[in-house]
């Protein structure tokens, strides 16, 4: 398999982007591990997001279906 | 281009140790997420040996498509996407927008090219996206990389103002669209935007603002 990366652009030149503000302070490792964990709501409880089965499913979330397993 | 072990080398291995072991330990769907962490991470890296304690790139989790780092050097998240063999599953390099055997409007699994092609759209059509990092091995491995946005996830019904507000339109209602996606899928035009759930949003802790992470942006299947 080849991939030739170098006509890459991302984002597109001249694009009008929505960049997000730039956070209040540097951020440590464990701040954002801890933020990612609890977005994907990976918490003492045991909860799992969509994205957490999706992944173990090995497909893409199916949103309505894995959420009822929970 | 970066080799298997070049990689290998950036990636802080006894925290992503940490990270199999204490997923291991809460047992059950876990212990699947774990096993499923190892492979995607140690199976796309050939089972190079990993780089010591404070390298440049480390776990913070793994979620639907891709395995997440923190790259302490540029203070911005690291997505590793790869193969289905090595524990991607069916999303291939990023999951797109395809017709099934039914005709429906499903997810399908991408190449590393679509996997490209979908985060151009996402840059176009919402504004923000991520960026081409490496490619690694033989196609082994995509890296992206995102700013990381301090924040928390939004409501549904703030999702749900926020695309309207950008001129989507709910495709709830939708029969062309297999059920288990239509909660969250929106188009506009002839644009796709599916997966717009709580967990691809980040609610901005500076701004306020919602910002979209990781939706499946692609154009609607004919």
């Amino acid at each position: 398999m080849s991939f030739d990366p170098s006509a890459i652009q991302l984002p597109p030149p001249g694009l009008e982007t929505r960049m997000p503000p730039l956070n209040r302070r540097e951020m440590s490792y464990e701040e954002v591990y801890q933020q990612v964990r609890r977005h994907l709501k990976d918490d003492e409880a045991g909860t799992m997001s969509v994205q957490m089965k999706a992944q173990i499913n090995g497909i893409h979330a199916h949103t309505a279906r894995v959420c009822k397993a929970g | 281009m970066l080799t298997q072990r070049e990689f290998a080398k950036l990636v802080d291995g006894p925290a992503l140790d940490r990270e199999i072991d204490r997923l291991t330990k809460k047992g059950s769907g876990w212990l699947q997420a774990a096993q499923i962490l190892s492979r995607r991470v140690n199976g796309t890296l050939d089972w190079e040996e990993l780089g010591p304690s404070g390298s440049r790139f480390q776990i913070v989790g793994s979620r639907g498509e891709a395995v997440l780092f923190w790259d302490r050097h540029l203070s911005r998240i690291v997505k590793l996407r790869g193969r289905e063999e090595n524990g991607y599953g069916t999303a291939g390099f990023g999951c797109i927008l395809v017709r099934n055997e039914r005709g429906m409007i499903d997810y399908g699994p991408g190449t590393i090219e679509q996997a490209l092609e979908r985060e151009r759209l996402s840059w176009v059509h919402l504004g923000f996206g991520c960026v081409f990092e490496d490619v690694i091995g033989d196609v082994e491995g995509l890296l992206l990389a995102q700013a990381f946005i301090s924040g928390f996830a939004p409501t549904e019904q703030e999702i749900r103002g926020w695309m309207i507000q950008h001129g989507w339109e709910s495709l709830e209602a939708e029969r062309d669209v297999v059920v288990t996606l239509r909660q969250h899928a929106w188009r506009r035009g002839k644009i796709g935007a599916f997966d717009a759930n709580e967990t691809n949003f980040i609610k901005s802790d500076v701004d306020g603002q919602l910002y979209p992470i990781d939706l499946i942006v692609w154009t609607m299947p004919e």
